[in-house]
């Protein structure tokens, strides 16, 4: 008895202690000291373009130092077949790299004496903690995640310093020399600076960019702008291979952080609070997300000056690098640096240098033109303007950074001092502008990234380029070139309502426009080709609620009507309309020009195309018949709330403006006694006696109770379309036929309490980017059209569907 | 000898207890809350455990807004003024309503992470609109994860706005989100 007394008391004793241990391991401090004895990174062998003579271990360098790859494996071994187990710490350099003091990865950013603390950070993924080496030595072998992190943290360290080196850099050129600079005055404010992300530490916003360099994601990687994270994922194909240890990779995920800073300056300057921050890119494919990917490629030129991006984590396992040069090897056969071999606009929008015959609607590839037309002006600057590389660069971020301050702006004004809005409408429908309405194409970002080009380096007051001026003429011819020499005057004057035809608006030399084609809108309309289709319709249960569960999943939309069935049970997959759908809808636009048609969007949000709720049929499509319901013009023309009117605050001030009024899309026909009537969609609520709270948007939505576009997927992008071709004929897949996603549909809700056999008609908006007159007002010297324009019609075709709701 | 056994029981419990409290102390993370959709298209809703923030990569929270600071709602836009009118009012379960309003039209299986970032005050013609912006992570029923923003109705949760979408790169097989389609002539 007393024998197993004892032995229970040493178990029990034992036990305590056990769970004491386990007690203790989770009371330790967040940090834990790490140190790394292993010498793996130095393997003796002579191969490889740098060797680490010395011990990449912990103990062998100095506190606060480390080593990590400036370039990728790659690149630095010169060897495009490197083995995924190939040995990196023969990659490293022989000297030690400064990692940093504190004994985190975390640590400020300070730019024109202005310090934002906590800056940027590394962990290894998820919710974990900052690690601590011992003796704050960051001398790691290449196989560990400890390397890892503090190689994410030397590559977004080293591409951060530069670029806030390079933006105060472009801020004092703007504030010193007599041109309007776009960046604001208050960049550097130290109360409020705009140079990163916001931080408020009353409510608990740090601010705090941070890079996960072991991220749980497969042959991913991934910029959050609301959570401020970069996430560098794994590659499937090989063990122990991430793509973090790709530097390129790793600046590219920055360079979207950039994009998101450059596009916010002056809102976060301004010190208001808008509701959303601007960003580059809405759908699946749009041109601003082509634009933002071929800038993220940029980046990494920007950082080693090599036109090639991802060689190893992308290229060398996935076939999926992406040159920036028309010389890079990896091109197809005809691509080269002269004027008819450049990577051009819209031809080489669906390229893909890895499989060159096939066509893809992709963001990745269109970003290819503006990727390879910025290596191409550094490289025009450096010949012209006597430059080295390093300065070339440099001048080329100042005018992108002036760029992006401009386009994002939703204060409007697009400079300090404007008299007026002369960017995106309005503070109040800027985002609409920039999201929908008229959002960053290749057209408007190279319309205004060349007037600072001529503000500045083309400028023969300044004489900035060798002692003269880089010729405008030969700027031009390389915008040509790519095909994106798409604007016929530099719009120094803006868009805004009173001065947007006024001032110096200087105009593109025509015969310069050699290569790039600009096609009238007129070119552009409903297939109606015998035995076509004018349409497309998806309304397959599985593909709606797919569609839907994957556009609110990444935010693009907000919510369906709750008039629909939560699991889209009224989707029958007939290819028709039907009560209590939710239906993708595809135009089948014909491109009637000899030329392609690129950055094709129709538009189906709310416009200004009614008076007195009745249809205006004072727009090119004639319809309807003033017989048929449309709006009367026999009087109130000319003033606020005729058709020949359009709304300068966008429908939305009822003092200036009490008669001015958006309406939504699509008409209803209703047959009266004597004829038959297009009326604004409350009409039919009114003739079926249907309670107004059976709308789709509910007793205040009346014009679109019956059918209504989905907010965030009410327009539709295509990339390309052929000459005397449709969308659906341009870009076929495998077998023949096209594939439909989501950003080539406008997905509309259909109210099951509408009459089977009612007839409406949607009348929306179409235009494209190498559009002459969609941009080009011909009645004041092609300047741009004012920002107010973009209500009505002008600048678009008008483009009629009409269907029958079917049982 | 029976109070040796006692005493060491008794050290046992204290132990126990004091195990229990570490380990559970954070793992409700205060401002961030999940919300599920289940096979039966119901919503469950929890504080978010440190589990599930650990699978969205969620920052692990350094600082906490006491909760009896009253916040000042910050007005959106260039119209700050005085505003005499609202068109809503602030509700308690506006966080839980929103969650619901998320999980509408999706997948079983799917869940979403809401964060409250600040209340704001936005004016619409002239009035004033409560509203709270958040950041919601969503895991899909496959798995995948996307971030944004967003702005709801500080009394019925609706979503009124999204901004700042994650940009995912998806270097392998980019993934098919072909529909299918049926003409119309």
């Amino acid at each position: 008895m007393k024998m197993w007394g004892n032995k229970i008391q040493t178990l029990i004793t034992a036990l305590c202690l056990v769970l004491l241990s386990s007690c203790v391991g989770d009371l330790t401090s967040v940090t834990s000291s790490v140190t790394d004895l292993t010498d793996s990174s130095n393997s003796g062998s002579s191969s490889g373009r740098s060797n680490v003579g010395g011990d990449n271990s912990t103990r062998g360098v100095n506190p606060n130092n480390g080593r990590y790859l400036k370039d990728n494996p790659i690149a630095l071994s010169g060897n495009n077949n490197l083995s995924a187990n190939e040995n990196l710490g023969k990659y490293l350099s022989r000297n030690e790299d400064f990692i940093t003091s504190n004994n985190q990865l975390l640590e400020s950013c300070s730019a024109k004496g202005v310090t934002r603390t906590n800056c940027h950070g590394v962990k290894s993924a998820s919710n974990a903690n900052f690690f601590s080496p011992s003796d704050n030595r960051w001398g790691f072998s290449t196989t560990t995640s400890y390397f890892r992190q503090v190689q994410a943290f030397g590559s977004v360290r080293d591409i951060i310093n530069k670029f806030h080196s390079d933006l105060v850099f472009s801020y004092n050129y703007g504030l010193s020399y007599p041109y309007q600079t776009a960046h604001p005055v208050n960049l550097f404010s130290s109360s409020n600076p705009a140079f990163w992300f916001k931080q408020n530490t009353s409510l608990g916003i740090d601010g705090t960019l941070l890079t996960y360099s072991d991220c749980d994601i497969d042959d991913n990687a991934f910029f959050s702008p609301s959570r401020l994270e970069i996430c560098l994922g794994k590659l499937t194909v090989a063990n122990n291979l991430y793509i973090v240890s790709d530097p390129t990779v790793t600046w590219h995920e920055v360079g979207h952080a950039f994009n998101q800073i450059m596009l916010n300056t002056r809102n976060t300057a301004s010190g208001l609070t808008f509701v959303h921050d601007t960003n580059l890119g809405y759908q699946f494919y749009d041109e601003a997300g082509g634009i933002g990917e071929g800038l993220a490629d940029f980046f990494s030129f920007y950082m080693n000056y090599r036109g090639h991006f991802g060689e190893w984590a992308l290229g060398r396992f996935l076939r999926a690098s992406r040159p920036m040069e028309e010389n890079d090897p990896l091109h197809a056969p005809g691509v080269s640096e002269s004027t008819p071999g450049r990577i051009s606009y819209p031809d080489f929008v669906p390229y893909d240098p890895n499989f060159p015959t096939e066509r893809l609607e992709d963001i990745h590839y269109s970003g290819q033109i503006i990727s390879h037309f910025m290596v191409a002006l550094v490289k025009s600057i450096q010949s012209n303007c006597s430059m080295t590389r390093e300065n070339a660069t440099q001048r080329v971020m100042h005018l992108l950074m002036e760029t992006f301050a401009h386009l994002g702006d939703q204060t409007a004004l697009g400079y300090d001092g404007a008299p007026e809005y002369t960017i995106n409408h309005s503070p109040d429908h800027a985002h609409d502008w920039i999201s929908t309405v008229n959002p960053i194409n290749f057209r408007s970002f190279m319309q205004v990234f060349s007037k600072y080009f001529k503000y500045t380096l083309g400028n023969s007051s300044l004489n900035h380029c060798n002692g003269g001026a880089f010729s405008m003429t030969t700027y031009e011819s390389l915008v040509d070139d790519y095909g994106l020499l798409l604007f016929k005057t530099y719009n120094e004057n803006g868009n805004g309502l009173v001065n947007g035809h006024a001032g110096i608006n200087t105009s593109v030399t025509p015969s310069e426009r050699v290569k790039t084609v600009l096609i009238d809108k007129s070119y552009l309309k409903l297939d109606s080709r015998p035995g076509k289709p004018k349409a497309f319709i998806i309304d397959d249960q599985e593909d709606i609620s797919a569609a839907m569960d994957s556009l609110k999943a990444s935010g693009q939309i907000a919510s369906v009507s709750g008039m629909i069935d939560p699991n889209f049970a009224y989707n029958n997959g007939n290819g028709k309309i039907s009560p209590g759908e939710v239906v993708g809808l595809s135009l089948s636009l014909y491109n009637n020009s000899n030329s392609p048609m690129a950055g094709v969007q129709v538009l189906a949000n709310d416009w200004d195309h009614t008076k007195g709720g009745k249809p205006c049929n004072t727009f090119e499509d004639n319809w309807p018949l003033a017989s048929e319901g449309a709006a009367d013009l026999t009087s109130g023309e000319g003033v606020e709330g005729g058709c020949d009117f359009v709304t300068e605050y966008n429908g939305s001030n009822t003092l200036a403006e009490p008669n001015e009024e958006l309406a939504p899309v699509c008409f209803v026909e209703i047959n009266e006694t004597s004829s038959t009537q297009w009326y604004q969609q409350s009409k039919l609520l009114t003739k079926i006696g249907l309670d107004s709270s059976y709308c789709l948007g509910g007793s205040d939505s009346t014009d679109d109770c019956f059918v209504r576009a989905i907010k965030g997927a009410d327009s539709a992008n295509y990339s390309i379309i052929d000459p005397k071709s449709t969308w659906a004929e341009t870009l076929v897949n495998e077998n023949g036929v096209p594939t439909f996603n989501f950003n080539n549909v406008i997905f509309f809700e259909i109210n099951p309490w509408i009459p089977p056999g009612t007839v409406f008609n949607c009348r929306m908006r179409a235009r494209f980017t190498n559009c002459d007159d969609c941009f080009h007002d011909e009645d004041n010297g092609n300047d741009n059209y004012k920002d107010k324009e973009f209500s009505g019609a002008k600048p678009f075709r008008v483009i009629n569907f009409s269907f029958t709701v079917i049982d | 000898m029976k109070l040796k056994y006692l005493a060491i029981f008794a050290l046992i419990g204290v132990i126990g207890a004091l195990i229990y409290y570490i380990s559970h102390k954070d793992q409700h993370i205060a401002s961030w809350e999940t919300f599920e959709k289940t096979q039966k298209d119901k919503v469950k809703h929890h504080k978010s455990t440190s589990a599930e923030l650990k699978k969205i990569n969620a920052k692990k929270e350094t600082k906490r807004v006491p909760a009896n600071i009253k916040r000042e709602r910050v007005f959106l836009g260039k119209n700050k003024k005085q505003i005499n009118e609202f068109i809503n009012q602030p509700a308690s379960d506006w966080k839980e309503k929103l969650g619901h309003n998320l999980l509408d039209h999706r997948l079983p299986g799917t869940k979403v992470f809401i964060k409250e970032v600040s209340g704001n005050i936005k004016v619409e013609n002239g009035k004033g609109r409560y509203v709270e912006k958040v950041i919601v992570t969503t895991i899909t029923a496959e798995g995948k994860q996307y971030s944004f923003n967003a702005l709801a109705d500080s009394e019925t949760g609706k979503v009124l706005n999204t901004w700042n979408r994650t940009i995912h790169e998806e270097f392998g097989n980019k993934p098919n989100r072909g529909m299918s389609a049926n003409p119309v002539y």
